[in-house]
């Protein structure tokens, strides 16, 4: 029945767009996918339809605070890997993701890896409380405006949502060691992967990268 | 892209044909449906569908609201936080779906989880609709004993599950359906929610189990032919579409100069003289965020003509086309203009 072959109605393309993320083919899964029981495909992969910044774009540089106060500046960290965790005290998922956070960084001290995370629009209370549940041993950036977050949303990612920091909370970024973004997830409320398999499977990858130069 | 997204579609529509009822059995389980792939599992525990729901007191406007008192209505549960900006970018579309389906029976509850009381009524009244009633589960214990154990089980707090999630309850009391929020497929105006009503409440959409009609079908056209009409008189033609089920059409005036307009024509005919033709009243079909001016199950059209003075008696074959654009509530068929004809008998004078 070719009726099918008509349905090109520009209200269904109206809703179809509103879940981008799900309508591009699935993007490939890491090689040498682990023996662990974690789905195969990364949570949420920004995929090229959502536009830019996409994996294998400079990752937009920023400076912001940390909570001792010290300015971080992503180019300055250029020459190593940099996972950089996108959060906030009110999100379950980014309360759920803070101490694998946390245990991420502990597993990787001393390698060639930069844990950064950058707080999205919270007030000082809200900031407090992140910093407050688990002790944080690397930067917890503070990014009041939510500017710095929003230089990092793909522009056509989630287009319902008017805030455009917001549509990246509890993302995670793998920034390689020339600073090209490597790896580039949000959440996935469905399979979502609290232990950071996908986001570890690629700094291991930018690492073996790094190592074979 | 534009390509790969129709083709994602197209294959997702294919997929959705031949479900069955609530149960998995027949067809695809629920959370392999197109909207729906936040859909309950069962290895999450319960409350499943086919479950009691849940019964919960909670203060409301003038009183207490239990949900046993809703019995007899399908009722939409809405779990929600102010601070949430997924949650708030859906709001706006609860409204929309809580005007939409009041008619057809169902009542929209929308519970604000673990607000401050304060915060929680302003935010209501600036943002919620009027039509959906919104309650405060101030502790959380209400989401708390809708979240299954075994979902999301790296939350600590449990209330937090529910959160962004929708849970359909039948008239007798029974979860049909626990949604929880899938950022994947992020649906702010509900239209999985909107098409399992559909299908519960037995409302034809293109996402049950039917496939969508050609659209040279969704209209059945008859034309009535008055009593024969003497020369210098005046008759009038009667064109019934009758629209299928679960589909409109754009009416005579559409609400956007884009649309194709439902038209009704009779070629010029010798001895002959068209008048204006009338259109029934349109009736508003709730798209997204807007109300559009469509026709919907039976639409009357008059097409009135004068017989010439000096015309001879005998029939008249008087070709015409009816010309429309039809839609589901998801998905818009292509135009298309049908031919049609009507014999009209003019009287010896």
């Amino acid at each position: 029945m070719s009726a099918r072959a008509w349905f090109v109605g520009p209200f269904v393309l109206a809703v179809v767009t509103l879940g981008c993320g799900g309508t591009s083919p699935p993007a490939a899964a890491p090689t040498g996918a682990g023996p662990d029981s974690t789905p195969a495909e990364p949570s949420i992969a920004i995929t090229p339809d959502m536009g830019t910044p996409h994996v294998g774009d400079l990752a937009p540089d920023f400076e912001l605070s940390d909570q001792d106060g010290h300015p971080v500046k992503l180019s300055s960290l250029r020459g190593g890997v940099v996972m950089l965790a996108f959060v906030t005290s009110w999100c379950p998922f980014s309360e759920a993701e803070q101490p694998n956070l946390k245990k991420l960084a502990d597993d990787y001290a001393g390698k060639n890896v930069k844990v950064v995370a950058v707080d999205i629009k919270e007030k000082d209370d809200g900031y407090a409380k992140y910093l407050s549940r688990v002790h944080m041993p690397f930067p917890v950036l503070r990014d009041a405006t939510g500017d710095v977050t929003a230089k990092f949303t793909p522009d056509r990612a989630q287009p319902a949502i008017k805030d455009r920091s917001a549509v990246l909370v509890t993302s995670n970024v793998v920034v390689d060691g020339e600073g090209k973004i490597a790896f580039f997830t949000m959440v996935d409320t469905v399979h979502f992967d609290a232990r950071l398999v996908h986001a570890r499977r690629a700094i291991d990858r930018e690492l073996t990268r790094l190592g074979a130069k | 892209m534009r390509t790969g997204l129709a083709l994602a579609f197209t294959s997702a529509l294919a997929a959705s044909t031949g479900c069955g009822g609530t149960t998995p059995s027949p067809g695809l389980p629920l959370w392999e449906r197109p909207g729906l792939y936040g859909a309950i599992r069962p290895e999450m525990g319960p409350p499943q569908p086919g479950d009691r729901a849940p019964d919960f007191e909670l203060p409301a406007p003038g009183g207490t609201f239990r949900l046993a008192s809703l019995r007899g209505t399908w009722v939409v549960l809405h779990f929600t936080a102010s601070w949430c900006p997924y949650c708030d970018a859906e709001v706006d579309h609860l409204g929309e779906l809580a005007g939409a389906y009041a008619p057809r029976g169902a009542k929209v509850v929308l519970i604000g989880v673990k607000e401050e009381p304060a915060h929680w009524s302003e935010y209501a009244r600036g943002h919620v609709a009027s039509s959906v009633l919104t309650l405060s589960d101030g502790d959380g214990a209400v989401a708390r004993a809708y979240a299954p154990p075994r979902a999301q089980p790296s939350f600590e707090d449990r209330s937090q599950v529910m959160l962004d999630s929708t849970v359909i309850v039948d008239p007798a009391g029974t979860i049909r359906l626990v949604l929880f929020p899938d950022s994947k497929h992020f649906d702010p105006t509900f239209q999985g929610v909107r098409g399992e009503l559909d299908r519960l409440l037995g409302v034809r959409s293109d996402r049950g189990a039917e496939p969508l009609l050609a659209p040279e079908k969704v209209v059945t056209v008859a034309v009535t032919a008055p009593p024969p009409v003497a020369p210098g008189g005046r008759g009038d033609l009667t064109i019934e579409l009758a629209i299928a089920p679960g589909y409109h059409v754009m009416s005579d005036s559409p609400s956007e100069p884009n649309y194709i307009a439902t038209r009704v024509r009779f070629e010029e005919a010798n001895d002959l003289a068209w008048g204006q033709t009338r259109y029934p009243q349109p009736v508003a079909f709730q798209l997204s965020n807007k109300a559009i001016s469509t026709f919907q199950g039976k639409a009357v059209v008059s097409a009135p003509f004068d017989v010439a003075a000096g015309a001879g008696p005998g029939e008249r074959t008087l070709p015409g086309t009816v010309r429309y654009q039809a839609c589901t509530l998801t998905s818009c068929l292509f135009p298309v203009t049908r031919r049609i004809s009507a014999t009209v008998v003019i009287a010896a004078r």
